[in-house]
């Protein structure tokens, strides 16, 4: 059963949303920045380039 | 038409020939199979794990160095809607990252696999958010170019997908080399 429950996850896991645990010991990085370096370059860079225009609603 | 004597010969000849195309062919097909299910078999990624938003996951790679925790975080930057996309290796004593270190741990294609995976489960999760990347060095950007090249047909499906050249964004085209990329999740 254990082993049919993980190859149906296996299978789910091949299309293109992948299946996600929720695990809440992750909860303690929401609210920091992990990657602050990246984020300030980001930003620094951003703030001139700005933001393309959307195509979405277009 | 008949087959007789020496004929006859010449008829399980014509038989056994045509018993070599149909192999022929039959090996041809599979060989196409295989390729299509290896194509897909490339595409292979770790299984994550999130908190609640979807704005932090965690996947163990896992290759000859061993198992290695990488977190993968879409951060807010400071403009409306747009996400920083940052991943790394988490030391397990400290819980700190580092996204500098290269792991070499052999599985570089289903790393950024999953990485693309968490893509789309984030922005299934926020559908107006856009995704802001890039390596934190010139060879780990164009490594993800590379990623982004090879994987292109299957992710403009869904995306929209830009590369920022000399400080203005361009739609993404492959073999130009780029600063940075921006995706946003196309409408369903």
């Amino acid at each position: 059963m254990i082993k049919f429950a993980i190859m149906k996850v296996k299978e789910l896991n091949k299309s293109k949303l992948p299946v996600v645990r929720i695990d809440n010991s992750l909860e303690k990085y929401k609210d920091r920045v992990l990657f602050k370096d990246k984020l300030d370059k980001a930003n620094e860079m951003l703030k001139t380039t700005g933001l393309p225009k959307s195509r979405k609603h277009s | 038409m008949s087959y007789t004597g020496i004929t006859s010969n010449q008829f399980r000849e014509d038989l056994l020939r045509l018993y070599r195309l149909k192999a022929f062919l039959y090996i041809y097909i599979l060989l196409l199979v295989f390729i299509k299910y290896a194509s897909i078999i490339k595409l292979e990624r770790y299984e994550l794990k999130a908190e609640k938003s979807l704005m932090v996951f965690e996947f163990i790679s896992e290759g000859p160095k061993g198992k290695i925790p990488k977190l993968v975080q879409f951060g807010e930057t400071n403009l409306k809607d747009l996400y920083n996309l940052a991943f790394g290796d988490k030391d397990l004593t400290t819980g700190e990252i580092n996204d500098s270190v290269v792991s070499n741990n052999n599985d570089s294609d289903k790393v950024l696999a999953t990485v693309v995976a968490t893509v789309y489960a984030f922005t299934d999760k926020h559908p107006d958010a856009w995704v802001y990347a890039t390596g934190s060095t010139k060879s780990r950007t164009r490594l993800y170019r590379m990623g982004l090249t090879k994987y292109l047909s299957e992710i403009e499906e869904d995306f929209d997908l830009y590369g920022q050249k000399k400080g203005e964004w361009e739609s993404f085209e492959k073999g130009i080399e780029y600063e940075a990329f921006l995706a946003q999740r196309k409408n369903d």
